[in-house]
């Protein structure tokens, strides 16, 4: 449970947003045109950039969180790895999502590693468990990136552009996985793919001129004039997708 | 294979390190006390290798620290530094004429581990006002840093007299040359400090290694930990430097090597690194041992002469 109430938070004098209003129960699509904030936003909700205003996880102001819990109740799932390191291998990537969770000073569990064991058979990562991450495509390292937070086992998961390199077969086992985290998450999706949003339903927050309109429910916002309105661009009626013609 | 044919090498060149120098020793008189041969072996030979070990590996350890913390392979105390800061510290203690301080502690050490102590709290400062691309900034204000310390360097030369030069162009080259075992207790204390923090760190010095962003995200204080970290390994090789002078390339080759020998993330290579790096300069001060006749040759040039054909073979092979 996300609750933001006139919201503000900046990165620099050209990239900012104010006055941003929303609550998130079971999931959040975050929309918009590319540069007016989806990521500023996301990193803002898990307290990797600062704020102004109010905004509670679970009826707690972030402020008041250590990194620690906050590291236990909320993980984000960046759009692109970044590797400096050319011998991590899938395995050690994946466990670091139970470091929130080890003790000071002490290993990993026994259980830490069983738990990456299920997660990567369950994401068909399990036999590229040796390979460097840097040697896997763009796609298996964002399946990998979903990996570590499903294992870092957070309420909230904030997925920023999960599909972008994912083959189709991949995207709808993302699609599906989505719906069911929904279930006994909070889940909040930044995303191009629209028709991914309107399955996922949920609510909707479009981002535009610094700030952001809210949609309680998904149908309000995937109104064919709506998207045509938001986007500046004509859709389908029935697929809502962009017609090309 | 690779990995250990490399290991069983620098081990076996390491134990047959005390029994070669200048001065052949009688294998049956070294443990007899009293012989010269038992006093060269014991208070000489053995107190010189702890020392090149020591040295060697907080070298390596704090250049895979470096590296890993700024995520870029060229960051070394040398490069980024914080060797030339010892020196300049070292020669404004020669040439302020303080001699021997207090508890023995000669006025180069202790200037010489002010220099480089400084050029780190310097470095974090001016780091702070660093966005873009910070790591290669941090290198580029460190080489900024070392042209500065060397020009001051020479004026302090050019104000110097015949025998204050010799002085300190000796303490430049950096020597390993030791009697008793006070400095390689020394040297040993911070090392093993340095490893121990290191080894504890492990993890969390993972994560930074990937991406701030990832650390952050785990719940890591990054700006706080790198803070810790830079701290014990500035103190570490501040009294490393002021004990034998700056030892170039083995901060920046040892991490490299022990990489692709191990093909280990950062949180498996903090031992084999105080390791190797130790054998390194074990060897690489044997070899100069067994190079010179009558004086040592100074250890950075055979680690440099040595180091750097090796490491162009290496990154030849690795692309």
């Amino acid at each position: 449970m996300i609750i933001a109430d006139n919201l503000s938070c900046r990165y620099n004098e050209r990239a900012y947003l104010t006055k941003l209003s929303f609550h998130v129960h079971s999931h959040l699509n975050i929309l918009g045109a590319n540069g007016t904030g989806k990521s500023m936003l996301a990193r803002t909700l898990c307290a990797l950039l600062p704020y102004r205003g109010s905004l509670t996880l679970h009826h707690t102001e972030l402020h008041a969180l250590s990194s620690n819990t906050i590291a236990k109740t909320v993980s984000y799932i960046p759009a692109k790895l970044e590797l400096f390191d050319r011998y991590t291998t899938v395995e050690t990537f994946a466990l670091l999502g139970r470091y929130p969770h080890k003790a000071p000073y002490k290993d990993y569990l026994q259980s830490d590693y069983d738990d990456v064991t299920a997660t990567l058979t369950q994401l068909g990562l399990d036999t590229l468990r040796h390979q460097p991450v840097h040697q896997l495509s763009s796609g298996q390292q964002q399946l990998l990136l979903i990996a570590q937070a499903l294992i870092q086992s957070t309420d909230i998961m904030i997925f920023d552009e999960p599909t972008a390199n994912l083959d189709p077969h991949n995207s709808v086992i993302f699609a599906k996985l989505l719906r069911q985290l929904q279930t006994s998450h909070t889940t909040i999706l930044i995303t191009h793919d629209l028709t991914l949003a309107a399955y996922i339903q949920g609510a909707v927050l479009f981002m535009h001129d610094h700030t952001a309109s809210f949609y309680d429910r998904a149908d309000s916002f995937f109104d064919t004039d709506n998207l045509q309105r938001c986007y500046g661009v004509p859709f389908h009626p029935q697929t809502r997708t962009v017609l090309y013609e | 294979m690779n990995k250990t044919l490399t290991l069983c090498i620098l081990i076996l060149l390491a134990v047959i390190a005390p029994f070669i120098g200048t001065v052949s020793l009688h294998i049956s008189d070294i443990l007899i006390s009293g012989t010269l041969s038992h006093q060269i072996f014991f208070e000489l030979r053995l107190p010189r290798i702890l020392l090149a070990f020591m040295a060697g590996a907080t070298l390596a350890l704090s250049g895979l620290l470096f590296q890993s913390l700024f995520r870029n392979v060229l960051m070394t105390p040398y490069t980024l530094g914080i060797s030339s800061g010892a020196i300049l510290g070292a020669g404004i203690g020669m040439k302020l004429g303080l001699g021997t301080l207090f508890l023995g502690i000669g006025a180069l050490s202790l200037f010489g581990f002010l220099g480089a102590v400084l050029t780190v709290v310097l470095l974090l400062y001016l780091s702070r006002f660093l966005h873009h691309d910070r790591s290669n900034s941090l290198l580029l204000l460190g080489i900024a840093l070392s042209f500065f310390y060397t020009a001051a360097l020479m004026i302090l030369y050019y104000l110097s007299s015949a025998m204050e030069s010799h002085t300190l162009l000796r303490f430049t080259m950096g020597s390993l040359s030791t009697i008793g075992y006070t400095t390689p207790l020394l040297v040993s204390a911070t090392a093993i400090l340095l490893l121990v923090v290191l080894h504890v760190k492990r993890y969390e010095l993972h994560l930074l290694a990937l991406s701030e962003e990832q650390a952050r995200l785990k719940g890591i204080a990054s700006e706080r930990l790198r803070l810790m970290l830079l701290i014990v390994a500035s103190l570490s090789i501040g009294v490393l430097i002021s004990q034998t002078g700056p030892i170039g390339f083995v901060g920046l080759i040892v991490p490299h090597m022990v990489r692709t020998l191990y093909r280990h993330d950062v949180s498996r290579l903090i031992v084999p690194t105080f390791i190797v790096g130790g054998l390194f300069l074990v060897v690489c001060d044997l070899i100069a041992r067994m190079l010179s006749t009558g004086s040592d040759i100074p250890i950075g040039i055979i680690t440099a002469l040595l180091g750097g054909p090796f490491f162009i073979y290496l990154i030849l092979r690795n692309t």
